[in-house]
């Protein structure tokens, strides 16, 4: 046996002795290889390490609190929920209360989206990018063509002045 | 004059049959054991009692189901693990919407988390030996943790563990074989074993 299959059996051979055949095979490769017996010597002392994890004892009112809550089950026909946890979901008053809060906030998110619109047609792209106080709303591809009709008007207009110099420039040049 | 002592599968069709005293007799013989699983599994500085109340509730309301071919503590367990389950998962739930993060590898954070929700009992109880071994027990998937915590602290069969978990024996055996080499692997710094060999 080699180390490889040496090492793929040792858990088991720890776990439940294995076949005879393989405990012995095992054994005597573990004779003559210190490695494997270090691997052996570690994989007991790790398992071994977890019977340092303890649980508490029950306490002693274990069983009858287990008691009390199966006879309140048999008496309302349901079982109880925990006793940490808190009152119960299904009170009488609680569904219907909650619909209608529900309803409440429906309606009221309805109002303040309605009251806060903007008047008339949202701004275009263009109006938005020219808007210093807006960090991270930036036009998309899209806005851009959709409304490039726009841009051009606005670079229009961002040259007029110069376009009426150039225009009285030329006429003067004419009459020259 | 020798007591009779009747067996967990006489009293399980008892209680079926609606005997309430044979339950307490049930939870009275079998509330350490199921305490013993859920505390290792779930871990310190929670309501381990309450979730073992609540497996033996879940017993009672799953009566009508049981059957006797079915070995009780067998039966018993599956109902521990899939509690186990649930108590993980909502504990999970509640970790996320609090923004905790889960895992991590910073055993030392842990054991001071741990450290401050340990009641005194529970301080007496987990010395360092035993927050180190818990944190490797806890590191293993779910499936191999239950195989472990079955095998090694109650002396489940491979088949009673099989029969638990819904799986095959060959599929524990697997189980069994993975949780050991990750131990070794978890706990090679603290015992000072060396790296495992390949």
């Amino acid at each position: 046996m080699n180390c490889r299959r040496a090492l793929k059996a040792l858990p088991e051979i720890l776990d439940d002795g294995g076949s005879d055949a393989l405990r012995a095979a095992v054994e005597e490769h573990l004779h003559g290889c210190p490695a494997c017996r270090r691997e052996r010597e570690a994989l007991s002392r790790s398992w071994e390490l977890l019977d340092a994890v303890r649980a508490p004892a029950a306490g002693p009112q274990f069983t009858a609190a287990v008691m009390t809550r199966v006879r309140a089950s048999d008496t309302r026909g349901a079982l109880p929920r925990r006793a940490t946890a808190g009152p119960g979901i299904r009170s009488w008053w609680l569904a219907p209360a909650g619909a209608m809060a529900l309803v409440a906030l429906l309606v009221v998110s309805a109002l303040v989206t309605w009251t806060h619109r903007p008047p008339g047609r949202p701004p275009t792209p263009a109006v938005v990018a020219a808007l210093p106080s807006e960090p991270g709303r930036m036009p998309t591809d899209e806005d851009i063509i959709r409304d490039l009709d726009v841009y051009e008007q606005l670079d229009v207009l961002d040259n007029l002045w110069l376009l009426a110099d150039l225009e009285v420039l030329e006429d003067s040049e004419v009459e020259l | 004059m020798a007591r009779l002592v009747i067996d967990d599968s006489e009293l399980m069709l008892r209680v079926r049959s609606g005997d309430h005293a044979a339950f307490g007799v049930l939870v009275d013989r079998h509330k350490q054991r199921v305490l013993n699983v859920v505390y290792r599994y779930l871990g310190p500085g929670a309501d381990a009692e309450d979730i073992a109340q609540e497996v033996f509730i879940r017993v009672y309301g799953a009566r009508r189901s049981y059957v006797a071919s079915a070995k009780f503590t067998t039966w018993l367990y599956t109902i521990c693990r899939n509690t186990c389950l649930k108590e993980q998962a909502r504990r999970k739930t509640r970790r996320a919407l609090e923004g905790i993060p889960m895992g991590g590898t910073d055993h030392s954070a842990e054991v001071a988390a741990d450290a401050q929700t340990l009641s005194p009992l529970e301080a007496v109880l987990l010395d360092e030996h035993a927050i180190v071994a818990k944190r490797a027990i806890d590191s293993l998937p779910e499936a191999q943790r239950m195989a472990l915590i079955l095998r090694k602290y109650e002396g489940s069969t491979y088949e009673e563990i099989a029969e638990a978990m819904h799986c095959s024996v060959r599929a524990v055996k697997s189980l069994l074989y993975r949780a050991r080499v990750t131990l070794r692997r978890e706990l090679a710094e603290y015992l000072e074993l060396g790296e495992p060999s390949e």
